[in-house]
C-alpha cells in the first residue's frame, strides 16, 4: 500500500536522523562530483550525451520491430524470446521456466527490472531457493531491505552493519573489516554459482540486430551467472532494445562515467546464442524474458517518452541535495533519484509517486549530468501539471491561477501585506510565524516587506538614461517587495558603467511558482505576458537580479509556449536576451577591483542553484568577490541552500537540514559575510540565521557590491 | 601500422590497464606468456580462505589453446606438479588458481583486454581463477571503441559468441564504497603483452 503524508515525513525525519546515512552520501556526493568530471575529462559531453539521446528515441521509436528482430535473431540462434505485458505476467514466466527446466536454487544478479517486479518474493512464494549475487544486493537481501542507490544497493550500510549481518550467515562474529567481508560473501556465493540451477538476469543491452545481450559488471557475478548454471533467464525491460551493436559504443563510453567514474567497468560481456549443451550432455536453456509494465503505454506519450532513454546509471541520484541527505527510501520506491520518481509515477503508479514527485527540490542538479539528455527538472514539471489536470489543482496552485497573471491583484495583495505585517516587523523581520504557516515553518525569520517597494524606491533619474548599452529589468516578486533595496542598488552598479536601464511598467511574476505547483496553464499564460512586454522594449539585454525568474524565462518559457510555433522566433530573441547579472557585471562592464573601497570583508560565496544551473555562470560572482572583498572558498559553495520556493512549506526538515548545514561550512570558514545572487537564497539563509540567533550576514550580490563601491559619480 | 604507433599504443594500453589494477608485462610470443603464466601459478601462494586443502596440486586452466602447444604445456607444468586443465571438472570444479586465455585484441583508450571464448567453461574458469593470464598481441592493440566496435559486431552475428572485455581484476565497492579487487572473479590480472 502506497506511503501517507505523514508516514512519508516519519520516513524523512527517520533518515535525517540517521546520522550514518547522512555522512556516507555526503561525502560519496564530493567524491562522485570529482571522479566523474575527471572520468569525462577530454570528451565533450554535450555532443555525447545528445549522440545517445538520439540514439535511444530512434529506437524508442521502433521498438515492436525492435522486439520482433531480437525474438527472430536470437531464436535463430537457439535463445527463447518472450513479452510479459505486466509484472504479473513476468513473475509467472520465470516461475514457468524454472518449473519447465526442473530447477531449484536460482541465482540472481543485479537487475533493476526484477525489482520492479517484486520477483525474488514470487520465487521465493513459489517455493524456490533465491540468492542475489551483487555484493550489495545480497546484503540487502539478507537484511530483507530493498536497494537504495541503483548502482550502490547497500550504500546506506556501514562495515559494522555489515559484519553483523554476515555474522549471521557464518553462525560466528565476524570483524568489520571491508576486505575480509568481501572474501567471505566470495566463498559463500561461489557455493552458490556452483549450486545453482538456475540463473535470473537483468541486462543493459539488447541487441536486436544480432539477438545479442550486453551485461556489465564489476565484480563477475554476470559472467558467472550466464556460464555456470545450465539455464539462464534475463528479464529486461523493452527500453533496452537497440538496433544493433553499432549503437552500443556512446552508451559504453557514457555508463560507466557516469555510473561510476570508470572509463568501462571491469566486465562486458556480449552473449549472442545458445552455447548447447554442458559437460554433462545436458541442453542448455537460454531464454530472455523482456518486459512491458507500462513501456508502451509510455512509449506513446509524446511528453514522457523520453524517460526510456534513461540507463540507469544513478547519476540523477549522486548529486541531488535531498537525495544526498535521505538516500533512497525516502527519495524513491524501487527506482531512486529524478529518473525514480519518474519511473515510480509509470511503473508503480500515482499512490505511490505521489510524496516523492513533491519531493523534488527544483535546483536542477540533475539536468545536465543525465548521459541520455533527459529534462529531468522540466519532466517533473509535467508530471506535476499532470496529476494537477488529473486530480485537481491543489488550493496553492488554484489561488495562484487567479493572482499571478494580474498584476494589479498580486501587487495589490503584497502590498496590503505591508500593513498586515506592521504590528508583527521587527529588526527586518517578522517576529512570529504568520497564521498560514504552521509551527514547522518557523525554523526561518521571514522578512518583512519593507515600506516602499522597487516601483516606489527607484529614483527615475537612474532610468531611461542616455546609456550606450540597454538593459531592461525583470525585478521578480522578491525583488520588488522584499529587497528592493537590492535592486536599486543593482540598477545603479549598471547605471554607473553607462548602462540605459529601462522598466517596464506591466510587468509582474515570472510564473515560475505557478509552473512548481503543477500550474503549467497559468505559467503560460503569464510567459506570453512577459514575452510581449519585454519584446516591444526591443532592448540588448534582459536582465533579472533574481536567477530563479531568469533562468525560468529563458530556459522554460520556450517549452511552456511550444503549442505556439510561430513565436519560435520571438522566443529565441527574448531568451538570448536573458543574461546573468554577474556576469553582465564582470564580463561586459568589466567591473573590477578599482572601482571598490579596499575593506576587511572576508566573503563567502553561495552559488545559486539556477544561477550555475540555468544561466551558466559561477566564475563571475566568484571573480566579483575576490575583486570587491577577500573572497573566502568555502565547501560546497553551489550545494543548494535548501529554499526550492514553495518546497521548503512542503518539507521543513530538509529544509532546515540542508541551510544549517551551510550556514555551519561559512561559519567554520570564519566568513564575515555571505554573498549570493539570488534573493530566494538570500531570504533563507538569512531566515535561519536569523531564528538560531547566530549573525552571519548574508547579502545579495548587487548589495553587497554597491555598498563597498567607491564613492565617485554615480555611487552611493 | 607502423612499428612507433605500435608502441605508442602498447604504452597507451599499459598506462591504463595498470591505473585500474592490472599487471602488464611483455614476451616474445604466446609460447614465452604461456610460461609466464605457469611461472605465477607456480609462485602463487593459495590464499588463507580460497577453499580446498593447502597441499592440494596448483591449477592452471587453460582455454582456447591450440592442441599441440597444450600438450607440451601439461608435460612441462606435470613435471613440477602443476595441474593443466581445459574444462571445470575435477580439481578445477571449484576455480582454477590460474586461468590463461588469448585476447582477440585489446583497446588501448581503456586498457581493455577484448576476449572470445569457446565455451561457457572456459568463460567461467576465467572469472572463478584467482590469477587471470591473458596474452595480448600488440600488433592487435586498436585506440579506442570506435576502432573496435567493426570486429566486434562482426562475431556478435555469428550463430554463438561469447565476447568479455575485460579492465582490471574483479572489484567491488559495495561496503562504503571501498574499493576491495576480487570480489567474484580473479584477485589479480595480468595482461602479457606479446610481440607476434
Amino acid at each position: 500500500m502506497a506511503r501517507s503524508m505523514g508516514r512519508y515525513r516519519e520516513e524523512i525525519r527517520e533518515a535525517l536522523g540517521d546520522s550514518y546515512l547522512g555522512a556516507v552520501l555526503d561525502k560519496f556526493a564530493r567524491q562522485y562530483e570529482v571522479a566523474r568530471e575527471e572520468a569525462f575529462a577530454g570528451i565533450d559531453t554535450r555532443a555525447l550525451f545528445a549522440e545517445i539521446a538520439a540514439i535511444k528515441d530512434e529506437a524508442l521509436k521502433n521498438i515492436p520491430e525492435l522486439y520482433e528482430t531480437f525474438k527472430r535473431e536470437a531464436e535463430k540462434r537457439g535463445v527463447g524470446v518472450s513479452l510479459a505485458r505486466d509484472a504479473r505476467e513476468c513473475r509467472e514466466t520465470i516461475l514457468k521456466i524454472a518449473e519447465e527446466t526442473g530447477s531449484r536454487k536460482i541465482i540472481k544478479t543485479k537487475s533493476m527490472t526484477a525489482e520492479e517486479i517484486g520477483l525474488n518474493e514470487a520465487l521465493i512464494a513459489g517455493g524456490l531457493e533465491v540468492c542475489e549475487t551483487d555484493l550489495g544486493e545480497w546484503i540487502v537481501q539478507l537484511r530483507g531491505e530493498r536497494p537504495t542507490h541503483m548502482v550502490l544497493p547497500a550504500i546506506h550500510l556501514s562495515r559494522e552493519a555489515v559484519a553483523e549481518t554476515f555474522s549471521g550467515v557464518a553462525g560466528t562474529r565476524l570483524e568489520p573489516d571491508i576486505e575480509k567481508l568481501v572474501r567471505f560473501a566470495r566463498r559463500e556465493l561461489r557455493r552458490k554459482f556452483l549450486e545453482a540451477d538456475m540463473a535470473v538476469t537483468g541486462a543493459n543491452f539488447a541487441l536486436a540486430e544480432t539477438g545479442t545481450l550486453g551485461i556489465l559488471t564489476n565484480e563477475g557475478n554476470g559472467g558467472l551467472a550466464t556460464s555456470l548454471p545450465g539455464t539462464v533467464a534475463s528479464v529486461v525491460g523493452l527500453e533496452k532494445l537497440l538496433a544493433g551493436p553499432g549503437d552500443l559504443y556512446p552508451i559504453l563510453k557514457a555508463l560507466p562515467r557516469s555510473a561510476t567514474a570508470q572509463k568501462i567497468t571491469a566486465y562486458a560481456t556480449f552473449l549472442t546464442g545458445n552455447p548447447g549443451f554442458d559437460r554433462s550432455g545436458k541442453k542448455r536453456e537460454r531464454r530472455v524474458v523482456f518486459l512491458d509494465n507500462g513501456r508502451s503505454r509510455l512509449l506513446g506519450d509524446e511528453v514522457f517518452r523520453s524517460v526510456l532513454r534513461c540507463v540507469r546509471c544513478g547519476a540523477c541520484a549522486n548529486l541531488c541535495p535531498v537525495y544526498r541527505l535521505v538516500g533512497g527510501r525516502v527519495l524513491g520506491h524501487v527506482y531512486v533519484g529524478a529518473a525514480g520518481l519518474l519511473f515510480t509515477h509509470f511503473f508503480h503508479g500515482a499512490d505511490e509517486a505521489r510524496h516523492i514527485v513533491a519531493n523534488c527540490i527544483g535546483c536542477e542538479a540533475c539536468k545536465d549530468l543525465c548521459p541520455a539528455g533527459i529534462d529531468l527538472p522540466g519532466l517533473v514539471f509535467d508530471l506535476r501539471d499532470r496529476l494537477a489536470r488529473e486530480e485537481g489543482p491543489s488550493l496553492w496552485s488554484l489561488l495562484l491561477s487567479v493572482v499571478l497573471p494580474d498584476r494589479k491583484l498580486w501587487h495589490g495583495l503584497l502590498k496590503a501585506g505591508r500593513f498586515v505585517q506592521k504590528p508583527f516587523a521587527r529588526g527586518g523581520f517578522v517576529k512570529s510565524v504568520p497564521a498560514v504557516l504552521t509551527e514547522e515553518q518557523d525554523f526561518r525569520a521571514i522578512p518583512a516587506l519593507p515600506p516602499e517597494n522597487f516601483r516606489e524606491l527607484v529614483d527615475e533619474r537612474d532610468l531611461n538614461g542616455p546609456g550606450d548599452a540597454r538593459v531592461s529589468i525583470f525585478a521578480g516578486c522578491a525583488h520588488e517587495f522584499m529587497y528592493p533595496g537590492d535592486l536599486v542598488a543593482g540598477v545603479r552598479l549598471l547605471v554607473r558603467k553607462g548602462v540605459s536601464v529601462s522598466f517596464p511598467v506591466e510587468q509582474a511574476c515570472c510564473g515560475l511558482p505557478a509552473l512548481t505547483l503543477g500550474g503549467r496553464k497559468t505559467a503560460a499564460k503569464i510567459a506570453l505576458k512577459n514575452l510581449e512586454i519585454f519584446l516591444a522594449e526591443d532592448t540588448d539585454h534582459i536582465i533579472s537580479l533574481c536567477p530563479s525568474c531568469a533562468s525560468h524565462m529563458k530556459n522554460r518559457y520556450p517549452a511552456l509556449l511550444g503549442d505556439m510555433p510561430e513565436l519560435s522566433g520571438d522566443l529565441a530573441k527574448f531568451a538570448r536576451r536573458i543574461v546573468d547579472f554577474s556576469a553582465f557585471l564582470f564580463n561586459v562592464l568589466k567591473y573590477s577591483k578599482e572601482d571598490f573601497e579596499s575593506n576587511s570583508e572576508k566573503a563567502a560565496f553561495h552559488g545559486s542553484c539556477h544561477q550555475r544551473l540555468g544561466l551558466g555562470a559561477g566564475r563571475e560572482p566568484r571573480e566579483l568577490l575576490a575583486a570587491a572583498a577577500s573572497y573566502v572558498r568555502t565547501e560546497d559553495e553551489e550545494l543548494c541552500c535548501g529554499f526550492g520556493g514553495t518546497y521548503s512549506l512542503k518539507f521543513p526538515e530538509i529544509s532546515k537540514t540542508l541551510t544549517e548545514r551551510k550556514l555551519d561550512g561559512y561559519e567554520r570558514a570564519g566568513a564575515s559575510v555571505v554573498v549570493t545572487d539570488c534573493p530566494g537564497c538570500v531570504m533563507e539563509l538569512s531566515g535561519v540565521e536569523e531564528r538560531r540567533r547566530r549573525k552571519l550576514p548574508v547579502e545579495h550580490m548587487a548589495g553587497f557590491l554597491h555598498r563597498l563601491l567607491k564613492k565617485e559619480g554615480g555611487g552611493k | 601500422m607502423s612499428e612507433t604507433a605500435n608502441a605508442d599504443l602498447a604504452r597507451l594500453f599499459a598506462e591504463n590497464a595498470r591505473a585500474v589494477g592490472a599487471g602488464v608485462l611483455e614476451a616474445k610470443n604466446l609460447e614465452e606468456a604461456l610460461a609466464l603464466a605457469l611461472k605465477v601459478t607456480r609462485e602463487k601462494t593459495k590464499a588463507p580462505d580460497s577453499g580446498g586443502a593447502a597441499n592440494a596440486p596448483k591449477t592452471l586452466f587453460l582455454a582456447d589453446v591450440p592442441d599441440e602447444l597444450y600438450r607440451r604445456f601439461e608435460e612441462t607444468a606435470g613435471k613440477e606438479g602443476i595441474l593443466v586443465g581445459r574444462d571445470l571438472a575435477g580439481d578445477f570444479g571449484e576455480g582454477p588458481d590460474a586461468a590463461f586465455s588469448v585476447a582477440l585484441f585489446g583497446i588501448s583508450e581503456t586498457g581493455t583486454a577484448v576476449l572470445r571464448f569457446d565455451s561457457d567453461d572456459s568463460r567461467a574458469a576465467a572469472l572463478l581463477c584467482e590469477i587471470q593470464v591473458v596474452a595480448l598481441g600488440k600488433s592487435s592493440l586498436v585506440p579506442g571503441f570506435g576502432e573496435a566496435e567493426p570486429k566486434m559486431t562482426e562475431i556478435m552475428r555469428e550463430t554463438d559468441s561469447r565476447l568479455v572485455m575485460v579492465t582490471g581484476p574483479s572489484r567491488t565497492s559495495d561496503i562504503e564504497r571501498v574499493l576491495t579487487l576480487g570480489a567474484h572473479g580473479p584477485l589479480e590480472l595480468l595482461v602479457v603483452l606479446t610481440e607476434d
